[in-house]
């Protein structure tokens, strides 16, 4: 489970914002909406360990991500969280299972092909394992991002606008399938976006307005 | 599915740039290592084929070319001299010289040299006899192993000598035939290569067509003064009792004890001023020789040295290209949870592993012309070279160009280290 306690983040040259605590149980989900410029971003950064916030605190399964060395942050990073970004990035170089693969790796966990077909299967692409992620749809390259995320066994369950840039039908079809993956893999699922079109799939949801800015 | 796996599928997803790089350091490391194999045989054949011969003599015209034809039997042989003009060398009363072996050389068997002689050239060489016996008539002759394995002449067989070195050069097919009577063991060396009979077995096939010597006579002074008559009975037979003959040349031996006595140093000098031959120094003509070469030798390596920097910035230049396109999947392995220590260490083992193969590729390029060379030497001189034998050095190459491999992909990992998640993602 995530929560966090009056975190801050400021940019150089400009007003610190302050972000409402959060609270995320396993098998739960929250939508975090909200206009451009919000500090959307800044938080999923914050959320993933990414970047350290300026003030407050991110606690992870009951380990504060601020305490943590680099290197621990990282490993802890590899195999706590999972996250979509907006974009698909894998390793050109690799087949979409050796990608999976050295996700696993990365994250210190023991290689299972097993768990890797299975998630494939999940997410509806088995018969792609041996592809190299450029001969993938982008329909495919987004379900491969999913699958990358959660590849992991995350407790967290991170989306960067993943439907934003899809039209009606398959940005519900993504929503459904981050919902599903958080119910099959039991974590918090968390997708910030300002995507008005989802949000109604969620009950849990945190407007990110720009008085978070003021003060 | 660990980082060198992830490393070594990186190298070949950019196959071309990979090839470039690798090609320009096979061909750095190639050229450096064969100049080093190959300056290294030929300096042990010479070294194998020196025999402890302190002074050849022969006919006036190039020392050089006197050296290579009497001891290692390859260029054309020099012109004759005369029996009595070589006298002084052959006198076993002259005080520094310990043995003197007389070589008459120019007809050949399969393009193996007949060498014209008489058995103390195979204590010269410390040769053994492995069948047969040493010969003991006109028209005998010992094989050394190479010619044995390769003519597959066996004792007792007979043949005709060719005037000349090349296959197809005029047959002495007249008179009696040359007649197999010894077979040498392997030795290692230049004897391998020779068939050696009887100086007088030369005279006998060249009797009916004897060419005009180009030898002058003239009458030995200084050196020659002590020749004494009392001991003529002492004296090799060539002397007494074929003055007039024509020989090659003659390989001279000085006593160890009198190597670096002065008239030994200045003998070779001493005989060009005063006497109708030419005398020189091995070591000295060789040593001259391998400085020409090395000078040679050395330029192309100054080239050799520089493809190997040019390809080193081949390497980094295409790993520091390869960066700026894969940031974004540097940063995403940031966030699947590698260390920026990871990343540095993927992109050093990308350099190490473009170093490795156009290493390993440069040595076995080298090897594999040190091959083509040695079957061209051998088809001529019957020459090998050991083309397939690893030399401690070329092992040193192999570690040296991957630490410059490495050295070129410094930058671009620490480049890989800073690698921002936020701004790459």
């Amino acid at each position: 489970m995530l929560a966090t306690t009056k975190l801050t983040y400021k940019y150089a040259n400009s007003k610190p914002i302050f972000y409402p605590d959060i609270k995320v149980e396993k098998g739960n989900a929250l939508l975090i909406l909200g206009q451009s410029g919000v500090g959307k971003s800044t938080l999923l950064h914050m959320l993933g360990g990414l970047m350290p916030p300026t003030a407050g605190k991110v606690v992870v399964n009951d380990i504060s991500m601020n305490d943590l060395s680099p290197k621990e942050l990282d490993k802890f990073r590899g195999s706590n969280i999972g996250i979509v970004f907006q974009k698909s990035i894998f390793m050109q170089a690799l087949t979409v299972k050796e990608n999976l693969q050295l996700c696993r790796k990365l994250a210190g966990l023991t290689p299972n092909d097993h768990r890797i077909a299975e998630v494939l299967a999940r997410l509806g692409i088995p018969h792609k394992s041996n592809s190299k992620p450029n001969e993938l749809s982008q329909g495919e390259q987004q379900r491969l991002s999913i699958a990358r995320a959660v590849i992991s066994e995350p407790s967290i369950l991170l989306a960067d606008e993943p439907s934003s840039a899809l039209d009606d039908k398959h940005c519900l079809a993504v929503t459904d399938l981050l919902r599903e993956q958080m119910e099959s893999e039991n974590c918090a699922l968390i997708i910030v976006t300002h995507d008005q079109r989802i949000s109604d799939r969620f009950e849990n949801q945190l407007i990110l307005t720009p008085k978070n800015k003021q003060i | 599915m660990n980082l060198a796996k992830v490393s070594w599928k990186n190298v070949w997803a950019k196959p071309w740039s990979t090839f470039l790089s690798v090609i320009l350091i096979a061909f750095g490391v190639g050229l450096l290592s064969l100049l080093f194999i190959f300056k290294k045989q030929f300096t042990e054949q010479f070294d194998r084929n020196q025999a402890g011969v302190d002074m050849v003599a022969g006919a006036k015209g190039s020392p050089l070319q006197l050296i290579l034809n009497s001891m290692f039997h390859v260029d054309a042989p020099t012109g004759n001299i005369k029996v009595e003009d070589a006298a002084f060398l052959f006198n076993p009363k002259n005080p520094y010289i310990e043995d003197a072996v007389p070589l008459s050389i120019g007809d050949s068997y399969k393009t193996f040299r007949i060498v014209g002689t008489d058995n103390s050239i195979l204590e010269f060489y410390d040769a053994k006899i492995d069948q047969g016996r040493i010969t003991e008539n006109v028209m005998e002759v010992i094989v050394g192993a190479e010619v044995q394995a390769e003519t597959q002449l066996k004792i007792g067989s007979t043949f005709f000598s060719s005037h000349g070195f090349n296959e197809g050069d005029l047959e002495h097919d007249h008179g009696a035939p040359f007649k197999v009577v010894g077979i040498l063991a392997p030795h290692n060396s230049v004897m391998d290569k020779l068939i050696i009979t009887d100086y007088r077995s030369i005279w006998e096939v060249h009797e009916s067509h004897d060419h005009s010597s180009d030898t002058v006579s003239v009458n030995q002074n200084s050196v020659n003064d002590d020749l004494d008559s009392s001991v003529v009975a002492a004296v090799p037979p060539i002397i007494t009792d074929f003055p007039d003959k024509d020989i090659t040349s003659i390989l001279v031996r000085f006593k160890a004890d009198k190597k670096r006595a002065i008239p030994v140093i200045n003998m070779p000098r001493n005989i060009n001023e005063n006497t109708a031959i030419m005398a020189t120094s091995p070591t000295y003509q060789l040593n001259k020789l391998l400085a020409n070469l090395g000078a040679a030798l050395k330029a192309v390596s100054y080239l050799a040295i520089l493809i190997g920097l040019i390809s080193a910035l081949s390497v980094f230049i295409s790993l520091y290209n390869n960066l700026k396109e894969r940031k974004h999947e540097l940063a995403m392995m940031r966030v699947a949870g590698a260390s920026p220590t990871q990343l540095s260490a993927l992109i050093l083992m990308e350099a190490l592993y473009i170093g490795l193969i156009g290493a390993l590729l440069g040595v076995l390029l080298a090897h594999g012309g040190l091959w083509i060379i040695s079957g061209l030497l051998n088809a001529q001189f019957h020459y090998a070279l050991d083309a397939w034998r690893l030399n401690i050095v070329e092992i040193a190459l192999i570690v040296g160009t991957c630490l410059l491999s490495l050295l070129a992909g410094t930058i671009p990992a620490i480049r890989a280290y800073r690698t921002n998640i936020i701004d790459s993602i």
